[in-house]
């Protein structure tokens, strides 16, 4: 065999892989670039062109044939010179993901998120389209166009603290709700992305979940703007000790919080976070899996005991 | 060539498996098997030719050659290396790995600097073993190698603990029963015997994750509260069975609720009942708290009674 010597059909088929895999092609397109390869230099016929093209569907890939509503372009939906991922490798992700959890800023997360989602469309295994579902159901959920568009309309409003007028879907068979809120930052929890704001509706601060807000204008009402401005400066400070845990294994609960080793027990720990929002902390306290007693405000430690109490109840049958 | 005349007319016979080039169909087979897979031998990779139904047939070592010369002219980096004298093929980088964006390579890099920030070396080498298999990204070689070089992790262990810490991933990989000697959350000390699975870290806390061979059941351990441990010469079996955990959502959060991986759904009207599979309990309750009184564990009754149990331990301290 010479040396170099190489497979001419098979290589023009991976050269028309490539090229559909960046951009969908009209079949004089296709020709216009095998002419200009100094390895093909020749056009093919429509003929060979779809035996090219069934040969790749045999192979496993999805290809659009031409139409008037393509404007008559071939498309690569998907191939399968990717990776399969086993089920070890699928653990992986999903325990290093968990490992990450809470600790990512909201840009690398969206762009994780956005990784992910590329991979899976794209993974060769045979249950690729339910893959993201299994192992990633928030995430398979999870509209990441409309959350980028949504975050970029958003972020100058929350950075020249404009009053805005929202039209939020809470449920999806409802009609959306009218808010007036003034937007304060977005970010990230559990893996959904949320407007943190404060509303003339809730006096705590609101938490929107962006893919809800179906849409929404800036507002021009100046008392409303001024009370809601107002309020955005005022924070609740809560105080907790954390029950038998030592300050190296403590997750921190919020953004703004101190913690240091209880005076009184250095088996425990003190921790306090300033707040506009003590729903969220009481959230983040329940699901935190530690033991703890909330010493400030009071109104915090009566609402933990009464929904404590409440679920109590439902065991006590 | 097999190739069935195919003459002029409007639209192509699709789809009919006769109506391909099979030597490049061969070929490109060929490629996928091995940006699937890592290694192929000579014989492992015609084999895999021989098995498929298009092909049923073996080709020579020429042939096989060629082929893969041909996906290095495109662009393939194939290496051979050798693994107990036998040559195996293992696909390096080719032009239909993943790509990833700018923006994307900067989120895996901050991911893993994280990573790195924490005590289980072993997992953050994994991880970065699997996106190398599974996408190209750009500076990626020089961005690991700096990583691993550093001598020092930021990862806040003492070294007693980092000493600890190594000898439970050693019992890990060494498979056999463990006696442990632990202090629950009511501070009693209890001996377990228990065939340890792996050391994970969640919210900061290293823990042991071990399966009970007397209840089947899967349970973690903080490292901190293993009083004493010594191994037993007894093999581990891993025989866990999973359990299904029936769960109700009530009202807003029946509503809102998306399920987690290996959970169904029964919509009941005045509440969703929700089912899920798993071999661990203590974290999907740990998740069911912050639900409040919109979620209520219905079964099996030592799910139901943890639960309260726990409901109970936070309402005495809160």
């Amino acid at each position: 065999m010479k040396q170099g010597s190489f497979n001419q059909t098979a290589y023009r088929i991976f050269l028309l892989i490539q090229w559909l895999k960046e951009a969908a092609l009209t079949y004089p397109q296709i020709n216009e670039r095998f002419l200009r390869h100094e390895k093909v230099k020749r056009a093919v016929s429509q003929d060979t062109l779809w035996l090219y093209i069934n040969t790749l569907k045999q192979l496993g890939c999805e290809i659009s044939r031409p139409s008037p509503s393509n404007q008559f372009t071939y498309r690569l939906k998907y191939h399968p010179f990717q990776v399969f991922l086993s089920d070890s490798d699928l653990q992986l992700m999903v325990g290093t993901l968990n490992q990450l959890d809470g600790q990512l800023d909201d840009m690398t997360y969206f762009y994780l998120c956005q990784w992910l989602k590329r991979l899976f469309e794209n993974v060769s295994n045979s249950n690729r389209g339910s893959l993201l579902v299994d192992y990633f159901p928030k995430l398979a959920n999870l509209n990441l166009n409309r959350i980028e568009q949504i975050v970029c309309e958003l972020q100058p409003y929350c950075e020249a603290e404009t009053l805005l007028q929202i039209y939020y879907r809470n449920d999806p068979g409802q009609e959306p709700q009218e808010m007036v809120v003034l937007p304060k930052n977005i970010f990230h929890y559990q893996g959904q992305f949320y407007l943190n704001a404060l509303s003339t509706r809730h006096s705590d601060g609101s938490m929107l979940r962006l893919d809800k807000i179906t849409d929404l204008h800036p507002l021009e009402d100046e008392g409303v703007l001024k009370e809601l401005r107002d309020r955005k400066h005022q924070k609740t400070l809560v105080q907790v000790q954390i029950l038998n845990c030592q300050l190296r294994h403590y997750t921190p609960l919020a953004d703004e919080e101190m913690v240091t080793p209880d005076p009184d027990n250095p088996a425990h720990l003190l921790v306090q976070i300033q707040t506009e929002n003590p729903f969220l902390v009481k959230q983040k306290l329940l699901a935190s899996g530690y033991l703890f007693k909330v010493l400030a405000p009071k109104t915090l430690q009566t609402q933990l005991q009464s929904t404590l109490e409440e679920m109590k109840a439902l065991y006590s049958v | 060539m097999i190739w069935s005349g195919l003459t002029k007319r409007e639209e192509p016979l699709e789809d009919k498996p006769y109506n391909l080039n099979i030597s490049a169909f061969r070929l490109l087979y060929l490629y996928k098997l091995l940006s699937q897979k890592t290694f192929g031998s000579y014989a492992d990779l015609n084999r895999a030719l021989t098995e498929h139904p298009l092909i049923a047939r073996s080709v020579s070592q020429e042939t096989l050659t060629k082929y893969l010369n041909t996906l290095r002219m495109l662009g393939c980096q194939i290496e051979k290396r050798d693994y107990d004298g036998k040559p195996l093929f293992h696909l390096e980088t080719h032009p239909c790995k993943m790509h990833v964006s700018e923006e994307e390579r900067l989120a895996l890099f901050n991911a893993i600097s994280h990573l790195m920030q924490q005590p289980l070396l072993t997992r953050v080498k994994q991880w970065v073993y699997l996106l190398q298999k599974i996408c190209d990204i750009p500076d990626w070689e020089n961005f690991v190698e700096g990583l691993f070089q550093q001598t020092e992790f930021h990862h806040g262990l003492l070294p007693e603990e980092l000493q600890r810490l190594e000898c439970f991933e050693k019992y890990c990989q060494e498979g056999q029963l463990l006696e442990i000697r632990y202090i629950d959350n009511n501070q009693d000390l209890l001996t377990r015997h228990i065939e340890p699975k792996e050391v994970i870290l969640s919210k900061r806390r290293l823990f042991l994750m071990g399966y009970d061979p007397k209840f089947s059941t899967k349970m973690r351990f903080e490292l901190d509260k293993i009083q004493s441990h010594r191994q037993l010469p007894n093999r581990i079996r891993s025989q866990v069975v999973k359990s299904t955990i029936t769960f109700k959502l009530y009202d807003k959060m029946a509503k809102q609720y998306i399920p987690y991986p290996g959970e169904t759904l029964l919509d009941k009207g005045e509440f969703l009942l929700v089912k899920h599979v798993t071999d661990e309990l203590q974290p999907l309750l740990q998740r069911l708290l912050k639900y409040g009184p919109l979620c209520e564990v219905i079964s099996p009754p030592n799910a139901r009674k943890e639960m309260s149990q726990l409901i109970t331990q936070l309402l005495e301290t809160v």
